[in-house]
């Protein structure tokens, strides 16, 4: 990843938004990018979004086509993200966001994540090294900027 | 020349009405993107560039085959079609 910019433009500060992965989310959020260390492992998010609360069905893992042309890049193909998001619509769900990992780096948005976010959708970033996940940190691109947003756990 | 349907993903439903689906007559994949964003200047802007091409970050799928690699905004329609608009998922 490149570094974060170090300017975000001032105003403020839109309200936080609660991200409850599922039980098990977590974890399995971990294991996916430690597995794919030293690149970067990425996917998709299918919830449904209420007004302060966007509540995570399934973590869907995905394909990083780029994988093999930087250790700091990721992208999901079109056909793939088409797929998941036939699927979650039969079900009565929706994709409410991607996930991705930063090796060796922090759970904070790139400039390059900056640059291809879609406005107002959840973006999961997991730091890991080699052996374990460091950090996991839920953001939404508000405004041009990036609006960091609690994680939570959904208990049924 | 006949109504299809276009699937709205959920980061631009806020832009079309709370809609996850919009119907619309249409005889190409252009005619249906401005059938959806007549009135709805948000969804045009997040969807086509100001001199009306298709943004880079953004995939529209014509009964599941991806228009870049049909005849892009000229693919034709006969109506029925379901046409999907998908985010790029992308970024480093």
């Amino acid at each position: 990843m490149k570094p974060p910019s170090a300017r975000q433009p001032s105003g403020p500060v839109p309200a936080r938004l609660e991200l409850c992965l599922p039980r098990g989310g977590h974890r399995l959020l971990g294991e996916l990018a430690v597995a794919a260390w030293p690149a970067e492992a990425c996917g998709l998010l299918v919830g449904m979004r209420h007004d302060a609360r966007v509540e995570v069905s399934a973590v869907l893992p995905a394909v990083n086509r780029r994988a093999a042309e930087a250790p700091d890049r990721y992208e999901i193909d079109p056909e793939d993200v088409l797929a998941a998001d036939r699927a979650a619509r039969e079900a009565g769900l929706m994709l409410v966001g991607a996930w991705h990992s930063h090796p060796d780096a922090p759970a904070a948005p790139s400039a390059r994540d900056r640059d291809e976010a879609w406005p107002d959708w959840c973006y999961l970033i997991v730091s890991t090294d080699a052996e374990r996940a460091r950090e996991l940190r839920a953001w939404r691109l508000i405004d041009g900027r990036f609006v960091e947003d609690a994680v939570a756990t959904w208990v049924e | 020349m006949g109504r299809v349907t276009v699937r709205v993903p959920g980061p631009l439903q806020p832009f079309a009405g709370g809609a996850a689906e919009l119907a619309v007559e249409a005889g190409t994949v252009r005619d249906a993107l401005a059938g959806i964003s007549a009135g709805r200047p948000g969804l045009a802007q997040r969807v086509l560039t100001p001199e009306g091409a298709l943004r880079p970050y953004v995939n529209v799928f014509v009964n599941e085959r991806n228009c870049r690699l049909l005849q892009g905004l000229d693919t034709p329609l006969s109506g029925g079609e379901t046409l999907a608009i998908i985010p790029a998922v992308a970024g480093g």
